[in-house]
């Protein structure tokens, strides 16, 4: 085995590091095309980096967490972020129901399956959607993370928290909410703290530990849950569906059970519309986004119409905090076909100053038609959106998208050269031959021509890099095919 | 053109994974981080890449033939994925290989790692030769992920001296790596 001179080791360890300069990179670069001693030192200390986490795990060490402050690690969030929503949307029932013994010790003993506006406190800890037990703790400030557990567990934590995951059934909570739904089978998921244990005996059930790491409430909403004091399984106290208790100072107390400090699942961005009766009577549509809005941030509210014979206009969106209007969007905008749909998005800032936990509520000042006919009836959704990437450039569109619709799979590419293609269930539309597409402000714009000279004009966003969202067509969101 | 992921049922989520499918997975996240640690550097960019590997390896997991080249395979994706990150991190005007530097050291990491054995046993009892000191680093920086830089604020040393301290770790290990598996296959 050779030893690397003094510079390739440098070199090999900038780039390790994350520390290399360019000069430093194009002298990597020289080293390792005309030698291959280096490159085979070079691979080496890749192997070695690559191998260095998991080997490291079972070390015996007595080195504290360490409390640090955020450093401009957005974008490594953002996409921790995606991947969580990516893999919410597709793996959840890639996990077996127990753990599967031709897997052993490789199993991961818990996976990400959903995120939803978390904001890291300090260096994202764990990068990896697969998690092993007891590798690292994740500290969040808001948000909500969703583990699903090789057992099939799902838990459901609410910032601000801090946890780590134990084994393939269990949790530790230093701080925060968390909601487990233990199907059956995957009985015995254990939630600790530092002044007792939880354990599931067949059930759904919420606990939440106060900042000070001592304090914690927690109830059932279905089945049956075991509290034990100090850890001590001779402590035992059971409780029952809708009990809770409050544990504190070595003593237990029951409590009256408030459900409604538990988020149960991750939030649908999504919410149904119909409106019925007087085609021109002005409506107010109302939902609760509290669950979707976790941070001061740009949101934006889309309306679209699916069904009825006209469509919605619409005279403007307002976000508002516990009743108080924090902003408004108010420019008219209608949706309904193609054709008709105009201005149909709303964008509603947060800033920090006006931001904090409460109840959030988006109303939508709206009339149907007024062309429709009485008492038809509309069908549509609204997108609440946060994080769209307004400042998408061509090059992130570019690729195949896939959605459903009406039983059907629709997959859209977008080309280099501006030409766009699109097949239904592997069938070529000839109408897009001779599209074009560009991006307008972030926004796709996608010219569509068809028969006697006259074309039609789609527009589409992106929610992150692997998810795009039809602003103006009835489609469900359509998912970045891989290469 | 291809069909929609058969794994994947029409309501959109996935279906079980076959076991050996995911043995496979799992014994290829090694040398699929070694690969793209070749490629891409800086070692938090590996764990995201990979994820996103194996994501797409998940999804595509009913294109794969039983008894064809698995880790040719994942590298491949893995390698269409470190083009985009490529990209990506030079928008950002960080430092990433050149066209050709990135094209020929991909090829010739697949050629290495498609052969790597695995390196994690040996690894972890060469670990536990290190002084207490030298582990703790190597807990801190590869296990809870805290940087260098903040490490050394927390206990009052220069950065520098531990990315000396790393450097220095690499190397034992290197050697006392080689020397494991040497003598388990000799």
């Amino acid at each position: 085995m050779k030893n690397p001179d003094s510079e390739l080791r440098r070199l090999t360890d900038a780039w390790h590091d994350g520390t290399i300069t360019p000069e430093d990179g194009m002298r990597l670069e020289k080293r390792l095309g005309e030698d291959e001693s280096a490159r085979e030192y070079f691979f080496e200390i890749a192997g070695i980096e690559a191998s260095m986490a998991e080997a490291a795990a079972g070390l015996p060490t007595g080195i504290p967490v360490l409390k640090t402050t955020s450093r401009g690690l957005w974008w490594k969030m953002a996409a921790v972020f995606a991947i969580g929503l990516f893999c919410g949307a597709l793996l959840l029932k890639s996990l077996p129901s127990k753990p599967s013994p031709q897997l052993g010790q490789k199993t991961p003993a818990a996976m990400v399956t959903g995120m939803l506006g978390v904001t890291w406190a300090g260096p994202p800890v764990q990068h990896s959607v697969a998690l092993s037990a007891g590798l690292a703790n994740w500290e969040i400030r808001s948000g909500l993370i969703e583990f699903t557990f090789a057992s099939g567990t799902r838990a459901l934590v609410e910032g601000p928290a801090e946890f780590q995951i134990m084994g393939d059934n269990a949790i530790r909570l230093n701080r925060g909410k968390l909601v487990a739904d233990v199907p059956k089978g995957a009985e015995g998921f254990s939630v600790t703290y530092q002044d007792g244990k939880i354990v599931d005996l067949g059930t759904e059930f919420g606990v939440e530990v106060a900042s000070n790491g001592r304090s914690a409430n927690f109830g059932v909403f279905r089945g049956e849950i075991e509290f034990q004091p100090g850890n001590d399984a001779n402590q035992a106290i059971h409780l029952l569906e809708n009990h809770a208790i409050r544990a504190e100072n070595g003593s237990t107390i029951s409590v009256p059970f408030d459900q409604d400090k538990f988020t149960r699942k991750l939030p649908s961005r999504e919410f149904a519309w119909e409106i019925k009766g007087s085609a021109s009577d002005p409506t107010v549509l109302e939902y609760d986004v509290s669950h979707l809005v976790w941070k001061p941030g740009n949101y934006r509210a889309i309306s679209k119409w699916m069904t009825g014979r006209d469509g919605l206009t619409i005279e403007g969106a307002e976000l508002l905090l516990d009743g108080r209007m924090i902003d408004q969007d108010l420019h008219p905008g209608f949706t309904g076909t193609l054709d008709t749909t105009r201005n149909n998005a709303y964008d509603l800032a947060v800033s920090a100053e006006s931001y904090r936990r409460g109840r959030w509520t988006l109303r939508i000042h709206a009339r149907a038609d007024r062309t429709a006919e009485p008492n038809a009836e509309l069908t549509g959704v609204v997108l609440f959106e946060e994080g769209l990437a307004l400042h998408a450039e061509a090059t992130d569109f570019l690729g195949t998208w896939e959605y459903l619709h009406d039983g059907m799979v629709f997959r859209r590419t977008f080309m280099a050269d501006g030409r766009a293609s699109l097949t239904v269930d592997g069938i070529p539309y000839q109408h897009f031959d001779s599209s074009h597409w560009q991006v307008v402000s972030g926004t796709l714009v996608l010219d569509v021509p068809i028969e006697g000279g006259h074309w039609w004009q789609e527009h589409h966003l992106l929610r992150d890099s692997r998810t795009l969202v039809f602003v103006d067509r009835p489609y469900r969101n359509a998912t970045r095919v891989e290469e | 053109m291809q069909n929609f992921p058969q794994s994947m049922s029409s309501d959109g989520q996935l279906t079980l994974s076959s076991p050996e499918f995911d043995g496979l997975l799992a014994d290829a996240q090694p040398r699929l981080r070694g690969y793209v640690a070749s490629i891409l550097g800086a070692w938090s960019d590996v764990d995201d890449l990979v994820q996103e590997t194996n994501l797409v390896l998940v999804m595509k997991q009913d294109d794969f033939e039983s008894g064809t080249n698995f880790i040719a395979w994942a590298f491949r994706i893995a390698y269409f994925k470190a083009t985009t990150w490529r990209r990506d991190r030079m928008r950002e005007g960080r430092v990433v290989l050149s066209e050709a530097a990135f094209q020929n050291i991909a090829a010739e990491a697949e050629a290495h790692f498609a052969d790597c054995p695995p390196m994690v046993e040996a690894l972890a009892k060469c670990l536990k030769l290190l002084p207490p000191r030298e582990r703790e680093l190597v807990t801190a920086k590869y296990v809870n992920h805290h940087s260098l830089v903040d490490l050394a604020a927390a206990h009052g040393c220069s950065a520098n001296s531990l990315h000396k301290s790393i450097s220095r770790i690499r190397l034992a290990l290197r050697k006392c790596v080689s020397q494991t598996l040497q003598r388990k296959n000799p």
